[in-house]
Parts: structure tokens; sequence; C-alpha cells
């Protein structure tokens, strides 16, 4: 039989836990953190299994060892992980319930390429950046989000969330190992109340064990405060140091905040609510427009692909500048996916539009693409498949109310693709500088129990997150509870309007740019004579409108600089 | 940053490639001051 070979290699920061772990036998190379690492250690010790080190790694490997494939149906965590196994001559990989960290790989002469980001693999000899028309209708059709298991580039992929992977001599074969599964509900409010609070405790106090510097995101929203509730009692209960909190805003966002439906008030009268309440270590970050500008392109090279703009580049600032004191960092996000907080879970014509409710400028973003393209690529047909086939992935009980039924089939969607978005960006600008991202609410075994609630218990009282609210009322102070849902802040300095403005216009008084190659010059020169007023509708989600837009168009031509992708219709 | 990356091959002899590893690895975001750690195996024997 013909021997593989291989070469594995990761780099591992000193606030980071990745490790080979080798035996004759197994080689292991690990991403992540393992949140019932206890437990585990523990079943391996009662079965004769010793241990060399404290490490995830060994115990991951030796979960293996002993459990075989099913390793993963006994893993809490964050985690890509890839063991080869010797004696089976195969390479088994794996990926974290919701996708928490990163896995790509490609298949290019004879070799199987992994890495945790696109951008190493493009340094294998051979692999080229290739757009189709697929990948087109990825990137300006459902981006920044993505379809599970697909990149923008030709033949490279992701291991999808919650799924695992063998390559051997047969081939390779991806198996899903985890869904939410959908089931009655049997238990009663009361009962719902405690089961809910006593998993998101549990997954809370399992994500602050670390023994790297700890803090939380704090925005004085709802979810944060929740988190930062529970991790400040921790730190206490547990003789730690005074918990750390980070927030984040913009230089002159006081004087500027404009009021919208949603966005209806800024953060800082409900962060010093916490902060009065909790007396944490609180440090405020504050970032001003010409930074935020200029880190657009890092934000970039840290998705591989043109993203968010500056909701990114501001959440990559913001680790940059926690970074130097904390490395471990609890955010309350995933909550509005898991408990139903956004708007979209409540309008009408969200639910009806047929389409991603988030991402609803279709005739626009068609307009965007370059004629010549435009005429090759049809983005409704592609948006119209994928969110058809995931519609069908929903499991519907006859028990199931016509509200439940029909919040299920959102809930499905903003799982799957909007929170993949918000978690594909939390990891990636956090690991740009080095910090770990943890989210409690992401819990799969919360997320499990929270998915089979009947819709009118999840959103009780009518209102978004009405559960958790509920729940929340007796240890947050009740303005925090009663707070309408605000999302992530941006800048709303009319500075960042006219530099953004300024880099597009810059680059499209050069004809040659790239993103003339790829878009219709005439839409974006009309996008900048109107401050992108001619584009009537959020680009994607709620917030990148106007000078998010422009500074994302920034980074598409960034991008086709950078990755120089051959485009193939 | 840290991250994984690797490659497996079936047919080619890969113990000279230790310089694409180091590729890959540099690759990775913020990826220049962080130790790294690989491990080949191949036609030729076991390297770390």
């Amino acid at each position: 039989m013909t021997k593989w070979n291989f070469i594995f290699g990761h780099c591992v920061a000193t606030s980071y836990n990745l490790h080979f772990n080798i035996n004759s036998d197994f080689i292991i190379s690990f991403n992540g953190k393992l949140y019932n690492a206890k437990e585990l250690r523990q079943t391996l010790e009662e079965n004769g299994f010793l241990f060399e080190t404290n490490d995830d790694t060994e115990i991951l490997l030796k979960s293996y060892i002993y459990y075989g494939k099913d390793v993963v149906k006994h893993l809490n965590g964050i985690f890509a992980f890839v063991i080869w196994d010797t004696e089976k001559e195969e390479l088994f990989m794996a990926r974290d319930h919701f996708g928490v960290k990163p896995f790509f790989y490609t298949i290019k002469n004879d070799s199987f390429i992994f890495g945790s980001e696109i951008k190493a693999i493009l340094e294998y000899p051979g692999v080229e950046t290739i757009l189709d028309s697929q990948g087109i209708s990825e990137l300006f059709g459902i981006g920044p989000a993505h379809t599970p298991g697909i990149t923008v580039f030709k033949d490279i992929f992701e291991l999808k969330p919650a799924h695992f992977a063998v390559l051997n001599h047969s081939g390779l074969h991806i198996e899903r190992y985890w869904k939410l599964e959908s089931k009655q509900h049997v238990d009663n409010l009361e009962q719902t109340c405690d089961n809910v609070e006593n998993l998101l405790k549990d997954s809370i106090n399992r994500q602050l064990v670390t023994d790297k510097p700890l803090c939380t995101f704090l925005s004085g929203g709802l979810d944060s405060s929740i988190i930062t509730k529970f991790a400040s009692e921790y730190c206490k209960e547990n003789n730690l140091p005074i918990l750390n909190t980070y927030s984040i805003d913009y230089v002159d966002n006081d004087k500027n905040f404009v009021k919208s439906d949603f966005q209806p008030n800024s953060d800082n009268y409900y962060i010093n609510l916490m902060l009065n309440n909790l007396k944490t270590n609180h440090h405020p970050i504050i970032i001003d427009t010409p930074e935020l500008a200029d880190y657009l392109e890092d934000a970039m090279i840290a998705r591989d692909m043109p993203g968010m703009a500056d909701i990114d580049s501001s959440l990559l600032l913001f680790c940059k500048y926690v970074s130097p004191n904390s490395t471990v960092a609890l955010t309350g996000e995933c909550a509005d996916e898991i408990f139903g907080g956004y708007p979209w879970f409540f309008r009408e014509d969200a639910l009806k539009s047929g389409t991603f409710p988030w991402s609803i400028a279709i005739s626009e973003r068609q307009t965007l693409l370059n004629p010549v393209i435009s005429e090759k690529v049809d983005l409704q047909n592609y948006i119209n498949y994928r969110y058809n086939e995931s519609l069908q992935q929903v499991e519907i009980l006859d028990s199931d109310s016509q509200e439940t039924a029909e919040k299920r089939k959102i809930s499905h969607l903003t799982l799957n693709w909007f929170m993949q978005t918000l978690l594909d960006r939390s990891d990636k600008m956090a690991m740009y500088n080095g910090v770990e991202l943890r989210v409690p609410f992401c819990d799969y075994r919360l997320a499990e129990y929270v998915w089979n609630i009947p819709w009118e218990m999840k959103a009780l009282n009518g209102r978004e997150k009405g559960l958790l609210r509920y729940i929340s009322r007796k240890f947050l102070p009740a303005e925090i509870v009663d707070r309408k849902k605000s999302p992530y802040p941006k800048t709303h300095n009319p500075t960042y309007l006219a530099k953004v403005k300024s880099m597009l216009s810059d680059i499209m008084a050069n004809k040659n740019a790239p993103i003339n190659n790829l878009l219709n010059r005439d839409f974006i020169l009309d996008i900048l004579n109107t401050d992108a007023k001619s584009f009537t509708r959020p680009w994607f989600g709620q917030l990148m409108t106007g000078p998010q837009l422009m500074a994302y168009l920034c980074q598409v031509n960034m991008w086709l600089e950078k990755y120089n992708p051959r485009i193939e219709l | 940053m840290c991250g994984m990356i690797g490659f497996v091959n079936y047919k080619k002899d890969i113990s000279n490639s230790k310089d694409i590893l180091i590729n890959m690895k540099n690759a990775l975001s913020n990826s220049k001051n962080d130790k790294m750690e690989f491990y080949i195996r191949s036609l030729c024997g076991n390297f770390l």
C-alpha cells in the first residue's frame, strides 16, 4: 500500500493553547478550547489513561483514542483540529458545533491542503484565486455572509460547522455530527426559566476558566450585562482579581448620534448603570475616524474577503486595544440569534420577504455588478436557490403552532447564516490581535434547549428576547432589562463619511482600478455623488448604509488588488 | 494569532516541503512573532 506523507504545522502565540501532541500512533494539531476538559479527563482517567500535561490538546487526543470518531459527540467547546491516525492511515478533522473556529481546505495535485485561514492555503504552490459565477454570487449576492461549506474562491472550501471529515485511501468523507433537533417542549414557564438560567450560568462559568488575563465586553445591553454580571460574581466567589470590562465608542459620537428604530439610544448611560452595580475595572475604548478608515484593509485581510467595513475594523481595533491587558474575552454575541432578538423575527414584511431578511437589497446588488458580468450572473436566482435549500432543512413538528413553525424557519436562517457571519467576524478580528473571544450564548446545550421553546414563551410579553428579559429581571437593573435592543455601535461622526468618500473617490479616479472590472462604475459614481443615498436599503443587516457602503466598496478594491482573483465565467 | 496549517500527499515525498509550510505559517494573520511547531512524516522518515 502507498504510504501517506504529511506535514502539519501551526504557530503558537504565547497566549494561546495550540500544540502538537505526538505519540507513536497519533499526531494532533488543535486550535481552540474545550469547556468540558475536566469531565473528559475524569472519564479517561477512570478508564486507565494517564496524563503528562494539563493541556486540552492531550485531553482531546486521548479522547479520540478512547471514543474514535464519536469524540465529537463528547466535546463542548470551540475547536478545529486534525488528527493523524497512523494505524488507520487516515486524517481525522472536525469543527465545533457552531463553527466558531475556522477550518479551510483545498485539494491540489494529489495534496490535501488545510489551514485556519484562506491566505495560508493560497501560499501552497499552484493554488489559485479564481472567482467564478458562484464566487461572484457569494460575494455580492450573499456576502458578507456565505453559504456553509463554500468560500468565494473556486475549489477552496470550509469544513462546515458541526461536521467532521476523514481523509484516507478511499478519499474524503464528510459527515455531520450534530444539528438542532426539533422536539416538543414539555416544561412550563417556571421550569423553562430555571433550565435556561442554569444552562446559561453553567456555560458562562465553564468559559470563564482560563489561566490567561480575562475580561468581558460590556455595552450596557441585556446580553453583555448578563455575561458581565455572572462573570463578576464568579471572580468574587473564586477570589480572582476584579473583573476587567471594556466598551467601545467613537470620537464625537455623543455629539453626532442619530436615533433610529434600530439604534434608539447610545450605550454610555447603560454601561454606567452596570458599572455602578458591579464595580468592575472598566476601560472605555474610544476610536477615531482616521484609524477606523486606516484599518479597513486589515479587516479585509483578516477575513480574506470584503466584509462589514468599519463594523469589522472597529472590532479589530477594539481587540487591538484590549489585547495588551486581556487575551480572553467573553461577549454577549449570539443571544439575539438564539433567543430571537432581531427585528426580522417580528416584522411581517421580513418574514414574508422570501429571502434572507438581513440582505433584501437584491436588485441594488445586481445593479452594482459590472453590466458585462451582470449578464452572466443572476444573483436573485442564486439567492433563491440557497434560501430554499436552507429552508428545506428545517424540522417542523405537527405539534408546533403556526407561529412557532414560522419562527423555526427564521431562526434556522438566522442561526446558520447571520450568526455564522458574526462569529466569523468575531473570531477573525479578535485572533488578528491574539485575543480569544468566547461566546457563552453559543453553548450547544443552551441552543438545543431554547430551539424547542415555543415562540409564545420565547418572546414572552411580545418582546424580543422576552424570556431572557423575564429571567434577567431578578438580577439586572430594570432599565437594562427593558432597554430596547441596540446593535453593535457604529460611528456617527461626519468625518468618517468624508474620509471614506475621499478614499472611494481616489479609487474611482483611476479608471484602471480593479473594481471597475467587477462592478458598475456608473452606479458607484452615483453612490459617491449622492452620499450613498441612491442605494436606498442597507447593504447588509441594519448598519451597513451610507458610509459603510462606501467603505465596503473600498474594501472590494483593496481585496481585488491584494488577492488578484482571476475571473472565470 | 495562531492557526493550523498543513498538507497531506500520498504520492510525493514531501520531506523537503518545510519551506512551503513556513510560507503558509507566515501568511497567517499576525503570526510573525509566534513560535512555529511542525511535524513531517514522509516516505523518508519522520521529522519533528
